[in-house]
């Protein structure tokens, strides 16, 4: 279902709607360029080094920012998520928890409005858990969305729950 | 656009630079398949000046299926090819990107050692230079059609044999023309006509086939 509302799946019948206009309607980019996709794969390039991966995704991206800023940025966020010694390590040499860590930086270092993670959590330790926790909490009081399939039950302030019933 | 492009190959050439399969087993199979015709056929010079033509073509056609089998398999395993999908940038230019940077690694060696390879086969000089300018044109080819049909099989479990039916037989017209073009090259017979048909499909499938190849690739993901 999260590839169906990504994008990335077309459904049989039925249609997606993004600030009331269906996706398929325009070109598929004016609706991906809100977005940040993580599946299981993490959608890395493994031949590439950590920071190279992170330029890449920016391209793909199309982010604008003064290279300083960037940099300072990038820095900051590899430290925060303990990446900042395998800045130039290639991706193919990390560990699963590192690349899954990876993948949820370049959420964090490019924000979008809305956000669909596939098990965000998998090969994640506590301490990493808790950051995103927070991230997430940002992300929600900042006005974005957040899509999320999960194994694990998480705790957000000012949630409504909504049963979703088998049709 | 233009920048984009360049920082894409760029990446593109760098993450395919470190493995080895990328580029130095097609070439090491080229010189392989090279080194078995002699072996298979016959050592005499006068027989194999005949047959070099076709055995320069077979060769780079064959090791250009060994190295096309992975071009987007990697990509489609470690997520990437779903990010790129889902990116800003136009997913041609991604393709486009991605196929210049395997026709660099996978096919400009063995067009590099041609002039070495031809002094093997006793390959006439005059017939040299029509035989490089023709695998320059043939070769894009070979990675546009090699490209569609791994897009059309992505999402198959087993592709190999498949693959291989399509590829070769889509490819066949791009053989016969490639080899007239030296044979007739030897004989000292003209080629322009032969060379402008040749440029003129090469063109033709790469204005086209790129666009073809994202969109195919797009639906082969969709489930």
């Amino acid at each position: 279902m999260l590839r169906l509302l990504s994008g990335l799946a077309t459904p049989a019948s039925g249609d997606v709607y993004w600030q009331n206009t269906s996706i398929y309607r325009n070109a598929q980019s004016d609706y991906t360029k809100h977005m940040h996709y993580l599946s299981h794969a993490n959608g890395l390039k493994l031949g590439l080094s950590v920071r190279q991966n992170l330029f890449l995704f920016k391209l793909l991206v199309c982010y604008e920012m003064p290279p300083e800023i960037l940099d300072e940025k990038i820095n900051a966020c590899l430290v925060q998520f303990k990446l900042k010694q395998d800045t130039h390590t290639l991706v193919q040499n990390l560990s699963a928890g590192q690349k899954r860590r990876l993948a949820l930086l370049k959420c964090f270092l490019f924000p979008k409005p809305l956000w669909i993670l596939d098990e965000p959590l998998t090969s994640l330790d506590k301490e990493t858990q808790a950051l995103f926790h927070l991230a997430l909490v940002e992300h929600l009081q900042k006005g974005g969305i957040a899509i999320l399939s999960l194994h694990e039950a998480i705790t957000l302030p000012n949630v409504k729950i909504l049963e979703i019933s088998p049709c | 656009m233009l920048r984009a492009f360049l920082c894409l190959f760029y990446y593109e050439c760098l993450s395919r630079f470190r493995y080895l399969h990328e580029w130095l087993y097609p070439f090491g199979f080229f010189l392989v398949v090279m080194m078995l015709f002699p072996l298979a056929l016959t050592p005499d010079p006068h027989v194999l000046q005949q047959y070099v033509a076709g055995f320069f073509w077979i060769s780079a056609l064959l090791a250009n299926f060994l190295s096309i089998n992975h071009i987007f398999a990697a990509d489609d395993e470690d997520g990437h090819l779903e990010q790129s999908l889902l990116s800003t940038l136009p997913f041609t230019l991604i393709i486009i990107a991605k196929l210049c940077s395997h026709w660099l690694f996978a096919t400009a060696p063995l067009i590099l050692i041609t002039p070495i390879a031809s002094l093997f086969f006793h390959l006439q000089s005059d017939a040299l230079i029509p035989l490089i300018c023709a695998l320059l044109l043939g070769t894009p080819i070979f990675i546009l059609i090699g490209s569609l049909c791994m897009a059309l099989t992505q999402g198959l479990k087993q592709q190999g044999a498949l693959l291989g039916i399509m590829m070769f037989i889509l490819l066949i017209p791009v053989l016969i023309f490639g080899i007239t073009i030296v044979q007739k090259a030897e004989a000292h017979l003209p080629i322009l006509g032969e060379f402008a048909f040749f440029a003129g499909i090469t063109v033709f499938a790469i204005t086209l086939l790129p666009s073809v190849i994202a969109h195919t690739l797009r639906l082969s993901i969709d489930d």
